[in-house]
């Protein structure tokens, strides 16, 4: 722990960077579920394989469900950059030979971070992503992504 | 007793009711669309008559849609329609495959019905040329195992082993009116009753069956591809063909994928054997393949070796079909969801055997553009 006792500082001003980054482009994702959902936390992994079809329970056994933001918004574009680390291309080909081998499809997708909130909170077990802005107490944040 | 019996009958026939009219949810329609016309430079037709020196579009022309649903928790349906020119000159659209799938556990669903089953690595997909990188996956292996589906059973185990997915599917069942190609050496003793046989360069398919068809896969996918081995054994009978004892058929395949930066690559292995009769028609063989690639933007230029050899140790009367080809192709993607390809064939059957064409040659050049779409 000691030599990293200096950098301390350094670590307090990471909110602060992350303010001013909000300010020029995007705060972060926030990946949401209803608070009634035994789920407290996923890693990035555990997200991957949620949401490219590989998984779909989680610690407790809890069935999970994803969902999608249309493509083309800024949220899906970051999801699919800093989650799943996959192109549009690479993507649709994935999907593609997942499909027509029977083997899953790609989730379901809302048309924004509003309508992401009502339906996680309609349907728990539902797991969205929304801008981190649009977060409020109807939700449970299971992982902020910046 | 008597009137408790007849209410559990009376509550589960309810349950059951209740449980099938709200069933069906999240019913999804996909489809995928291949457009493709090829032509060769010689008079020499591929042996499936599709590729002649005049452009044509049987070879790689198809569409196709899935359907698949949910009818609870842990039951799906999935099924396919397609429609292709390939064997015929009409353009008939059937029932490929489907199959309901009912989820055992996380970890492991049984299927039955009539089931796309992965003799290699991209069977269970291979009318849909959006999947992969080639117009046509290479025919020395790709067309060595006729059936695509099987009417039957399997199961899919999966576990997470090392960072990667292990996929364990073993599967039995039959396919009866498959069609086989009869070959162009014996069409003149066709039929097999005495005759004035068939004139060379008919292009003649026949049924087959294949009964007690069992086979297992074992898949690892991780992040840069995937590496699988698969053995099959059945027994085959065609009655036009005078094939009626159950002739043994065994079939074993190894093979992988990368798609690992910008490089992709493929390279598969198959090996068969046939006993009996069967064996005078279609000969025990093995072939591989490797395909290289290199993805540059929108763009995925790609070369591809080809052989396909005899499998022969003993007295086999089989009709060897040997040819080598290479392949160089390029891939361009129209935005998501659709890929343009051009590609150049050079085929080089063996000497004096006329390979997978319809008559001998020394070597044939085939040229093909396609469009794939996915929707």
């Amino acid at each position: 722990m000691k030599p990293f006792t200096h950098m301390k500082p350094f670590i307090k001003l990471l909110p602060l960077a992350g303010l001013l980054l909000a300010f020029s482009a995007w705060a972060e994702l926030a990946v949401i579920v209803d608070p009634s959902v035994k789920v407290n936390s996923l890693s990035i992994e555990q997200l991957q394989r949620l949401y490219l079809n590989q998984a779909n329970r989680f610690p407790g056994g809890v069935a999970l469900r994803p969902l999608d933001q249309h493509s083309g918004s800024g949220q899906r574009k970051a999801f699919d950059a800093h989650v799943l680390g996959m192109s549009e291309r690479e993507l649709a080909e994935y999907w593609s030979r997942r499909m027509f081998s029977g083997k899953g499809h790609p989730p379901a997708t809302v048309k924004d971070d509003k309508a992401m909130i009502d339906r996680v909170i309609t349907e728990p077990g539902d797991v969205g992503y929304i801008d981190g802005d649009s977060v409020d107490d109807r939700v449970k944040v299971i992982l902020r992504i910046p | 007793m008597k009137i408790r019996f007849s209410r559990t009958v009376a509550a589960s026939l309810l349950l059951f009711h209740a449980g099938i009219l709200p069933a069906v949810e999240n019913i999804q329609f996909n489809g995928f669309l291949t457009v493709g016309g090829a032509v060769s430079n010689d008079k020499v037709n591929t042996q499936n008559g599709n590729i002649t020196d005049s452009i044509g579009f049987d070879e790689d022309t198809r569409v196709g849609v899935q359907i698949s649903a949910d009818i609870n928790k842990r039951m799906s349906v999935t099924a396919q329609l397609l429609g292709s020119s390939d064997q015929s000159q009409s353009f008939d659209a059937k029932f490929d495959w489907g199959y309901v799938s009912y989820s055992l556990t996380e970890n492991a669903d049984i299927r039955g019905g009539k089931i796309k089953f992965p003799t290699f690595l991209v069977s269970e997909y291979i009318e849909v040329g959006y999947a992969y990188p080639w117009i046509r996956p290479p025919a020395e292996v790709y067309g060595s195992n006729p059936i695509t589906a099987i009417t039957g059973t399997d199961l899919l185990l999966r576990a997470r082993v090392g960072g990667g997915d292990l996929l364990v599917q073993p599967y039995f069942g039959t396919a009866n009116d498959e069609k086989a190609l009869v070959p162009q050496e014996v069409l003149p003793q066709f039929p097999p009753q005495p005759g004035p046989g068939l004139p060379a360069g008919t292009v003649k398919f026949v049924n087959f069956d294949a009964k007690n068809m069992a086979g297992i896969n074992v898949a690892y996918t991780g992040r840069a591809g995937t590496i699988r081995g698969g053995y099959l054994q059945t027994q085959v009978s065609a009655s036009d063909l005078g094939i009626t004892k159950n002739d043994d058929v065994t079939f074993w395949s190894v093979g992988g994928n990368l798609d690992w930066h910008n490089i992709i690559g493929y390279s598969e292995y198959f090996e068969r054997d046939i006993d009996g009769a069967a064996n005078r028609f279609f000969p025990s063989q093995k072939g591989w393949y490797a395909t290289l690639g290199y993805r540059l933007g929108h763009f995925l230029p790609h070369i591809t070796y080809a052989t396909l050899e005899d499998n022969n140790s003993k007295s086999d009367p089989g009709v060897a079909l040997q040819q080598q080809s290479v392949t160089a192709g390029l891939r361009y993607e129209l935005g998501t969801g659709a890929a343009l390809k051009l590609e150049a064939e050079r085929i080089d059957p063996d000497n004096g055997t006329r390979g997978l064409l319809i008559s001998p040659v020394d070597d044939i050049l085939i040229y093909s553009l396609a469009v794939d779409v996915i929707f």
